[in-house]
């Protein structure tokens, strides 16, 4: 990916992933922001930034992406960062019958701490894994149509979905946005982290190209 | 792509692996830090006197060691500024950290921990057994050796203290020790340090809630304003709190991505003088770059903060640097209870 210079943007969403340890938010992170994926990845302890800048509709876009440790107790840390979150990735791995179940407690984790109108898009993650395969399509489906959230199966490893699911989640968000204009003017401005300042992003941070791995 | 390919079912690498003189793989632009090089002569020498000084200092294993820390205080606390031999440093560690006294006080108890008492973290634990220290080759090896202690002393702990149980980043204070000595040693400098054998206990920062952590980080964002008044205020104005670069920093002793030989010598001082230097680390290492810092938007400071230069870490510039600051956490005021309760 060579150096991708944003002079400029529409919108800037916040976005959080969350989901369980082990399920590959790191990983799914790495693709979308950088194309890599790390087999040799660490756990994450806290929270980790990256940001991608891309087409929703004819407008330029800037997510702003805050990957979150996956392991209870980290929850402490992480919640805070569900404040002023305009979307959240939920992800499971469709190999461990557990995280899917878990996803219902992370649905009530972001309705106590997150904005209560965020968009969330869950993902079953690891799909490249089938033989390992515990929870189906049909059921991460149906729990999404129940939920009403947008739903996909993603592999991180063969970059298969992750776009597609940023992209959905980040055009949910811009369609709810330029319906409700007022609001969502309000809402826009408050995922800035520099509220009332201009940020001037000439390049992102993300363009120094290096392992992912580095001790 | 720079992500390695490996096979599943590898049993290890075939071929050796370049590793530096830690055992980490290297990357392919790693720096020269860290690496087995040649040493001059003038070197040489110098490491072997010493290594002299400190054998006679601690005696044979360790016999001397106490009489001579009541007898000379800050000469033990000035060598071990300018860093254990790492020949020695195994030891010196469980001398310094109280974990020697513990282990000869519990025969046994290791063991039985560790054979017969079941956890209901073990599956946490070995969700997270590989992806700690994945680059360093005593944990690469799948089931392996350094993988199976790993998870022995991590599933003793969290059998030893339930309440704390097992949270990520242990694992790479575990395994930062595991490369120095045996695993009952390992296990019980662990405890020295959460229970606090010699220092304030860290445990606080592992237990529901992580209540010191969030101390730490609260205490943290204090100090920089106060020590770095430029700095702070350009955070402030760019919304960056410490959370988002230097938790890892306190739950990890700085063992989670700093450069290896930088970890060393911040470990050989945070296990004789305690958690204050883990303060006066970050505070020098945002002073070292905060002309740097303080010119960048939101996003490249988080990325600067992740990502420090070569040159800030350098043991012998950063660490003298860390203790010309007179910085003393403990007088700062506690967070508000609501911040803690969050």
């Amino acid at each position: 990916m060579a150096n991708r210079m944003d002079h400029e943007y529409d919108y800037l969403f916040k976005i959080v992933v969350i989901g369980d340890s082990g399920v590959g938010k790191s990983n799914i992170l790495s693709r979308f922001t950088r194309n890599e994926f790390c087999l040799e990845s660490k756990s994450t302890i806290g929270v980790e930034f990256a940001t991608r800048t891309l087409q929703v509709e004819g407008k330029t876009v800037k997510a702003q992406i805050w990957d979150t440790a996956g392991q209870e107790r980290y929850r402490a840390i992480t919640s805070a960062y569900y404040r002023g979150a305009v979307g959240a990735l939920l992800v499971y791995d469709i190999t461990k019958r557990q995280t899917f179940d878990n996803v219902l407690r992370w649905l009530r984790e972001l309705r106590d701490h997150a904005d209560s109108n965020i968009v969330i898009i869950m993902a079953g993650n690891k799909s490249d894994l089938k033989h390992l395969r515990a929870v189906s399509e049909q059921d991460g489906q149906a729990l999404a149509e129940k939920e009403g959230l947008s739903f996909l199966e993603t592999s991180a490893l063969e970059a298969v979905n992750v776009d597609k699911a940023f992209q959905t989640i980040l055009t949910d968000i811009y369609q709810i946005i330029s319906k409700k204009a007022l609001a969502a003017q309000e809402a826009a401005t408050s995922t800035a982290p520099g509220q009332g300042t201009t940020i001037n992003v000439s390049d992102t941070s993300a363009n120094v190209k290096k392992g992912c791995c580095s001790a | 792509m720079e992500s390695k390919v490996v096979d599943e079912n590898d049993e290890g690498p075939a071929v050796p692996m370049r590793v530096d003189r830690f055992g980490f793989v290297r990357q392919e632009h790693s720096p020269n830090e860290g690496l087995a090089r040649s040493r001059s002569a003038f070197e040489y020498q110098r490491d072997e006197r010493r290594i002299r000084k400190w054998r006679k200092m601690i005696g044979v294993g360790g016999i001397d060691w106490k009489q001579y820390v009541r007898r000379k205080p800050h000469v033990v606390k000035r060598r071990i500024r300018k860093g254990i031999p790492d020949c020695l440093r195994g030891l010196v560690w469980q001398l310094i950290s109280g974990s020697r006294d513990l282990l000869l006080l519990n025969p046994g108890v290791y063991e039985q921990l560790v054979i017969y008492e079941t956890s209901a973290s073990e599956l946490d634990i070995i969700r997270d057994i590989s992806r700690t220290f994945p680059s360093h080759v005593f944990f690469q090896q799948r089931h392996g050796p350094g993988q199976r202690s790993l998870y022995n002393i991590l599933k003793a702990y969290s059998v030893f203290d339930r309440d704390v149980g097992y949270v990520q980043g242990m694992g790479f204070v575990a395994g930062l020790l595991l490369l120095y000595m045996s695993e009952e040693d390992a296990f019980w400098l662990l405890v020295a340090l959460l229970k606090g054998a010699v220092h304030t206990p860290m445990e606080g920062m592992y237990l529901v809630g992580l209540p010191l952590v969030q101390q730490y980080l609260f205490q943290f964002d204090r100090l920089v304003k106060e020590h770095l008044p430029k700095l702070g205020e350009h955070f402030a104005q760019e919304m960056i709190n410490p959370s988002m670069y230097a938790s890892q920093w306190f739950i990890t002793v700085f063992s989670y991505s700093f450069p290896f030989h930088l970890a060393l010598r911040i470990w050989d001082v945070f296990l004789f003088e305690g958690v204050k230097v883990v303060f006066k680390v970050g505070l020098a290492l945002l002073k070292y770059c905060q002309d740097d810092l303080v010119k960048l938007p939101f996003e490249k400071l988080i990325h600067a903060l992740r990502n420090f230069p070569e040159d800030a870490m350098n043991p012998d510039l950063l660490l003298p640097m860390a203790f010309s600051i007179k910085a003393s956490p403990l007088s700062l005021p506690l967070p508000p209870p609501l911040l803690l309760s969050q």
